[in-house]
């Protein structure tokens, strides 16, 4: 009895569909982007905790080891086929001479997605992107400034309805800027799977280029988007947003 | 006197009389051309050739969130400085406007000069309509600690075209307990368009600008409305500067069916958040005349002009009243 009303109650609580949380605060996998798009009017306020497993290999090194960091973001679908996102990812800064334990700095970059296709009946939903794209696109000495996220995609999805249970395949091709990011290039995709009991729920499998990446996502409170999850099955990385519609 | 950085105190200690004479002579003509700038304001409701609608008569009582950061510290993310804003906006019919806002900081890592509670603003309009174009006098206190005139001038040309044009004479002031202020010396404004894409609910602005630092520059705008929120996307070229841009994220607060009656206590009807990615202290730096101003709902009162996303729908509303 006590299990089925603890049931009940996660149940109530998870609310309006939601496309899985990415690190970069835009719709997607979990380090893998997708051809999804949130909702016409979504804004979403969040932070993520990145291990350092996530994070490049380059600045982000305190003391000659790589650090866990965490970022936040300000992401907004302003119409159906673009969606656009700024984050912040914290660092440790050495100002001067001096060492600061704490998160001082900041690397701050902008993600655009854009799906000229939406998802037909027969045919898939394709997309295109950039992360870091500021400087990826814009600026011509890419040698004067740090581009850590700097990497573009070009992606596919395609959902099937099995009896009630959503199941969407993803696929894309992603190339990283930075040499140090080039484990996570190539072929990359992943499969979510929302069952009829729970549809607001995804349960998230993904393959990064480098490792397989497991998690979950889920939005409560019909304002507030959870997600978490484990890369190479063993390192940590989670998050939370608040979600809101403009409309 | 003291002067610094073309600052006048106005609390006097006077040291070189020669130059006071010729300073008190300058401040005397700008203050008769202050006055007579007032008192044609004053005077524009009663003449034939203005239009301007009526309004109803109500004194909001106001406190908003005023919100502010740079990032220019290697120790931590943000500097921040949080202050509320309560204030009062007395709308005296047919579009006659008192205004005043004060600023009380909450949380501050701005320096010791934004500690203290000042003004930040404080004066009165008046929207009229004279021919084609509707326009929005002020006089007083304004935000960016200006003070002086402003003059903001809107054309319908279409229901998709509009032009659009803002001159201010102002000096600069500040009132924290102590006040001091430059004489009125510096003209600012800016001329521009603006299209609207009714399909897309998208505004498109383009202005050419003088700013209150004496910068000038070009910018454009995409502005997305949605029912109770805009997002805008910018970017600007300044003379000092260079090239800069940002994001606005504005979104008007509830509730948005406003009581009928005279007094009414309310939130202010907006909160914005505006991020841009060089900060600067001296740079593409305007004033607003109104706690209430913002690129949502432009400068006219609904009911004297509704333009652009305004057109159809208005954000706000007042709730009938009763019948005696």
């Amino acid at each position: 009895m006590m299990r089925r009303l603890c049931f009940l109650t996660v149940a109530m609580l998870l609310t309006f569909a939601a496309a899985a949380q990415q690190w970069t605060g835009t719709s997607g996998l979990l380090h893998v982007p997708s051809a999804d798009m949130s909702a016409v009017g979504e804004l979403r306020v969040g932070g993520h905790f990145l291990n350092k497993a996530m994070t490049p290999d380059t600045g982000f090194i305190y003391l000659g080891s790589k650090y866990h960091a965490y970022n936040y973001y300000l992401s907004v679908t302003p119409y159906r086929w673009i969606e656009l996102s700024i984050v912040s990812t914290a660092r440790k800064n050495h100002p001067g001479d001096q060492l600061f334990e704490g998160y001082g700095g900041k690397d701050r970059h902008v993600s655009i997605k854009i799906r000229p296709f939406k998802e037909g009946k027969v045919l898939p939903a394709f997309a295109f992107g950039f992360d870091d794209a500021g400087t990826t696109i814009f600026n011509s000495k890419r040698s004067d400034v740090q581009l850590y996220f700097s990497n573009w995609y070009v992606a596919a999805t395609k959902h099937f309805d099995l009896g009630g249970n959503q199941l969407g395949l993803h696929l894309s091709y992603r190339h990283f800027y930075r040499g140090y990011n080039a484990k996570w290039n190539g072929m990359v995709g992943g499969i979510t799977f929302s069952p009829s009991f729970l549809p607001q729920a995804h349960a998230i499998v993904e393959y990064t280029g480098n490792e397989w990446q497991v998690g979950l996502d889920a939005v409560v409170f019909k304002h507030l988007m959870l997600q978490a999850s484990l890369k190479d099955f063993k390192y940590l990385n989670a998050g939370l947003c608040l979600r809101f519609d403009l409309n | 006197m003291i002067i610094k950085k073309n600052c006048v105190y106005l609390h006097f200690i006077i040291i070189n009389k020669k130059y006071t004479i010729v300073l008190r002579k300058r401040m005397t003509i700008r203050c008769l051309s202050f006055a007579l700038m007032l008192g044609a304001l004053l005077v524009s409701g009663a003449g034939g050739r203005v239009y301007g609608q009526d309004g109803q008569k109500h004194l909001d009582l106001l406190m908003g969130l005023d919100m502010n950061y740079k990032d220019i510290d290697y120790v931590r993310q943000y500097d921040i400085l949080l202050r509320v804003t309560p204030g009062f906006k007395w709308e005296m019919g047919n579009h006659w406007q008192l205004a005043g806002q004060a600023l009380v900081p909450v949380f501050n890592q701005y320096g010791d000069a934004y500690g203290r509670i000042r003004l930040g603003m404080l004066d009165l309009s008046k929207q009229f309509k004279l021919g084609p174009i509707y326009a929005k006098g002020s006089v007083g206190f304004f935000s960016a600690n200006r003070y002086g005139i402003d003059l903001k001038a809107f054309l319908p040309v279409t229901s998709w075209l509009a032009l659009e044009g803002e001159w201010g004479y102002t000096g600069r002031y500040l009132f924290d307990g102590h006040f001091y202020a430059s004489p009125i010396a510096r003209h600012t404004g800016f001329i521009g368009g603006d299209i609207f894409l009714r399909r897309w609910n998208t505004q498109l602005r383009g202005t050419l600008a003088r700013y209150i630092y004496t910068d000038w520059g070009l910018e454009g705008e995409i502005m997305r409305h949605f029912a109770h929120s805009t997002l805008d996307l910018y970017a600007q070229w300044n003379n000092k500067i260079g090239l800069n841009g940002g994001f606005k994220v504005v979104v008007m607060l509830p509730p948005y069916n406003r009581s009928s009656r005279f007094v009414r206590i309310r939130p202010t009807s907006h909160f914005t958040l505006n991020d841009r990615i060089k900060y600067t202290d001296y740079g593409s730096r305007t004033y607003l005349t109104d706690p209430d101003e913002n690129i949502r709902e432009g400068w006219f009162d609904n009911d004297l002009l509704r333009w652009g996303a305004n057109a159809k729908n208005t954000v706000f509303s007042t709730k009938e009243r009763r019948a005696e």
